[in-house]
């Protein structure tokens, strides 16, 4: 996940997908757009409101490029949106911001543990193994492994 | 390794469909059951002829679940090296030969959410048994395939019958021309597949990419190399010393095994990887589909069987 | 249990004086995913134990691997039926399929392709009868995932977590692998790998103990021994692990079957054979810390090469 958003040239189209503080983070990529006078739409994202995204987001051809910029608690669920409706990687980029949650697998005993991002170690709350978090990470769990915490 | 043909068939049926198109169907040799395989395999033949042996892909156009029998659909070119005029006018049912492993290397997106196959002659074959790896699992496609006319369009009755919503066709001969513009109405999540002659598939992946589809979006085969346009002579110098010309007409895999210098080769059409050859010094105009952009950048291996030199010599680290 | 590792039948792995990790991958002879070895009836045993208590640690499988586990049965049917006649056979009446072990005295009938006439799933069926555990790969798009597999023995590393998971994404813990290159060189080797040309490999760690069923799950329970390691115990309780990996493309679902069968060998076993003492000897003292520490010998490998030191010693003095 990128920290800011790049211009990616030769789309036909781009949408931009975010709240209010997103758009701000936004904005160079937007005037870009602007000025090359390229075909692009605005969604502005509220949560209760995330069928009608669902519906916006499947109508999209080929050739369309897709920004998103939410904060992280919303922004897994878009992404999974979008890539459930035939999004790429080639053609998104997400950007989160705010608070930052991470899972951790425990290897013991395959429970998803909730750590801060920067945390480094932890206990298992169900097994109880002191765990040390690793960068191995699964998309399938979305969470990071834990390993037994040496020493 | 993959160079030895694995399979012994024999030529159980000969079917012209088309007035330049025949249908060829083959068993297994051994009383064993040949391979099923997935949407988009082809085999490598291997013609033992009279001027010496001639090998060819062809796709199969049987179902991939049947393993009673494989069928070819071979369409007479006029400018033919042999391969499709033995085949044409040689073959006899009963005849028997040795064919590869079935070999995959235009497979089906599996996260597309839609597949659109573009087909121009006898570009068709790969896609018949995509078509029906797509229906047995209820996923969506269409075809759009472009033929002279009715009559030359082969597997047209059988298109039309078993994919009637699905399959679109355009006769040249009727004035119906299959235009790029039908890639600019693909929804999101859609893989596109070109197969057809060199111009076909050029024109339509360039619009592709214009319209701004991912490349991981493009799939396309080519039956033969990309055509260099100028093929020039080289000159390649190998760890022993020994220098070797390759001539205008010939590939440094040609070249290579004519000297009696063994490497493992499988495609030759610049796909599989298997011959790729560490090279020390010398400019590498590459041809293959093999390596990414970055590897041929790098300019330190090349494929034999379609890539060249474009300086003087190459030193290859064989 | 006792592990009394079989000389006769163990895989030595070292070719050099030197060891890198590598894709040291090499076109098979026999074509076969499976080896029976004495230990047969000791090792089903223990795996069907370690399948029944921890089903979820030692198999996984994604949905759409379904075709794919169907592929895998009948390889490893055709393989055990054309190698050990004596000890397993197969009839099959269309598609009804009578699978006998002899060894284990079971008779087991199916329908071929139908997951309701099996109690469980066709790929956790089949692992309960090989010594291998079979893990599932599966070309999507351009690249390989671990889509179902059935691992007991594997070393030090979780199947639960690992499944849905990318080639190289799998292979990100093992240092130094991405820096070189070498997670896309062998994810490209295993793209290319086709139908009818298998390739094997050796892999090979140390280990402190003899358990053939080393997943991370359990690290707490046998990594401890590491630190128990002396120049004098480490005959009898370090021990080699060899992994023979076999690489098999699948073409009706154009995926890959990997099937590993590990070895195990106490040092004093290894030491009565005085090349590869001193073969050894020399790989471990040389040895890069970023391997040592990924095989987690960093613990032990001082004592160990103490151990071998002695054993070089008394060779000379006989």
């Amino acid at each position: 996940m990128s920290i800011e958003a790049v211009f990616i040239k030769g789309k036909r189209k781009y949408i931009f997908c975010s709240d209010e503080y997103g758009s701000r983070v936004l904005s160079s990529v937007f005037e870009h757009v602007k000025k090359e006078k390229l075909a692009y739409e605005w969604y502005h994202f509220s949560a209760e409101k995330r069928e009608w995204l669902e519906e916006f987001l499947s109508k999209q051809k080929m050739g369309t490029f897709l920004y998103v910029v939410l904060p992280y608690s919303e922004l897994y669920t878009v992404q999974m949106m979008a890539k459930r409706i035939g999004f790429s990687s080639d053609e998104t980029q997400y950007i989160g911001y705010g608070e930052k949650w991470i899972s951790i697998f425990c290897c013991r005993c395959h429970e998803l543990n909730r750590a801060e991002e920067q945390q480094t170690e932890l206990t298992c709350h169900q097994c109880r193994l002191k765990l040390e978090v690793s960068d191995h990470y699964s998309e399938l769990h979305h969470a990071f492994l834990g390993y037994p915490a040496t020493g | 390794m993959s160079i030895e043909p694995t399979l012994f068939v024999r030529i159980t049926s000969i079917e012209k469909i088309t007035k330049q198109v025949k249908k060829f169907t083959m068993s297994s040799e051994t009383g064993k059951g040949l391979p099923k395989f997935s949407g988009g395999t082809h085999v490598s033949t291997y013609l033992k002829t009279r001027s010496g042996l001639i090998v060819r892909q062809y796709s199969l156009v049987s179902h991939p679940d049947d393993s009673t029998k494989y069928e070819i659909a071979v369409r007479l070119s006029e400018d033919s090296k042999g391969g499709s005029f033995y085949w044409h006018q040689e073959m006899k049912v009963g005849d028997r030969l040795q064919i590869s492993s079935p070999r995959n290397h235009f497979y089906l997106s599996f996260k597309a959410k839609h597949h659109v196959f573009y087909a121009a002659g006898i570009g068709i074959t790969p896609f018949l048994s995509m078509m029906q790896d797509l229906s047995a699992k209820g996923q969506t496609f269409e075809l759009h395939y472009a033929s002279k006319s009715e009559d030359s369009c082969a597997f047209h009755p059988y298109i039309k019958k078993h994919y009637p919503i699905q399959s679109h066709f355009y006769f040249s001969d009727q004035q119906q021309r299959l235009q790029i513009t039908s890639l600019e109405n693909h929804p999101i999540g859609t893989h596109v597949y070109f197969c057809g002659p060199e111009g076909f598939i050029e024109q339509f992946r360039i619009a592709a990419g214009k319209l701004g589809y991912p490349e991981s979006s493009v799939h396309y085969e080519r039956f033969l190399p990309t055509q260099n346009k100028a093929m020039k002579a080289f000159k390649v110098i190998l760890q022993n010393g020994s220098e070797l010309i390759v001539e205008e007409k010939q590939t440094l895999l040609e070249v290579l095994l004519a000297n009696g210098t063994y490497i493992p080769y499988s495609c030759r059409v610049g796909r599989c990887g298997t011959c790729e050859i560490p090279v020390a010094e010398g400019k590498i105009e590459h041809f293959d589909d093999f390596l990414s952009e970055e590897q041929k950048n790098e300019q330190n291996c090349i494929l034999a069987c379609v890539s060249r030199g474009c300086s003087d010599k190459l030193v290859l680290k064989i | 249990m006792k592990w009394t590792g079989d000389l006769a039948h163990f895989p030595y792995p070292f070719k050099d004086s030197t060891y890198r990790y590598s894709n040291n991958s090499i076109p098979m002879k026999q074509p076969l995913s499976i080896e029976v070895t004495p230990s047969y009836k000791k090792e089903m045993l223990l795996k069907r134990k370690l399948l029944s208590d921890h089903p979820e640690r030692c198999y996984q499988s994604l949905l759409h691997s379904m075709t794919g586990q169907w592929e895998i049965v009948e390889l490893v049917i055709d393989h055990l039926v054309s190698k050990y006649p004596q000890d397993f056979s197969v009839k099959k009446e269309n598609n009804s399929w009578i699978f006998t072990n002899k060894i284990l005295d079971e008779k087991i009938e199916f329908i071929f392709g139908e997951k309701n006439s099996l109690p469980c799933e066709p790929l956790f069926f089949i692992s309960q009868h090989v010594q291998e555990d079979l893990i599932y790969m599966r070309q999507r798009d351009d690249n390989l995932y671990l889509d179902a597999g059935q691992l007991c023995f594997p070393a030090n590393w979780s199947l639960a977590f690992n499944i849905g998971m990318k080639f190289k994404s799998i292979h990100h813990p093992i240092p130094g692998f991405k820096e070189e290159g070498l997670d896309q060189r062998i994810l490209q080797f295993l793209m290319r790998l086709e139908a009818g040309t298998p390739w094997e490999r050796l892999n090979w760690s140390l280990m402190a103990g003899d358990r053939l069923d080393t997943s991370l799950e359990t690290f707490d329970q046998w990594g401890r021994l590491r630190k128990q390691v002396t120049s004098e115990n480490a005959g009898e309780l370090v021990h080699i692990r060899v992994e023979v990996q076999k690489l098999f493309r699948l073409p009706r679902t154009n995926s890959i079957l990997f099937s590993i069968h590990t070895h195990l060998l106490a040092l004093e076993q290894l030491a009565t054979n005085s090349e590869w003492v001193q073969q050894f000897y020399e790989i471990l003292s040389e040895l890069p810390a970023h391997i040592i520490e990924y095989k987690g010998i960093s613990n032990y490998k001082k004592a160990v090469l103490e151990y071998l030191e002695k054993q070089l010693q008394q060779v000379k003095t006989l």
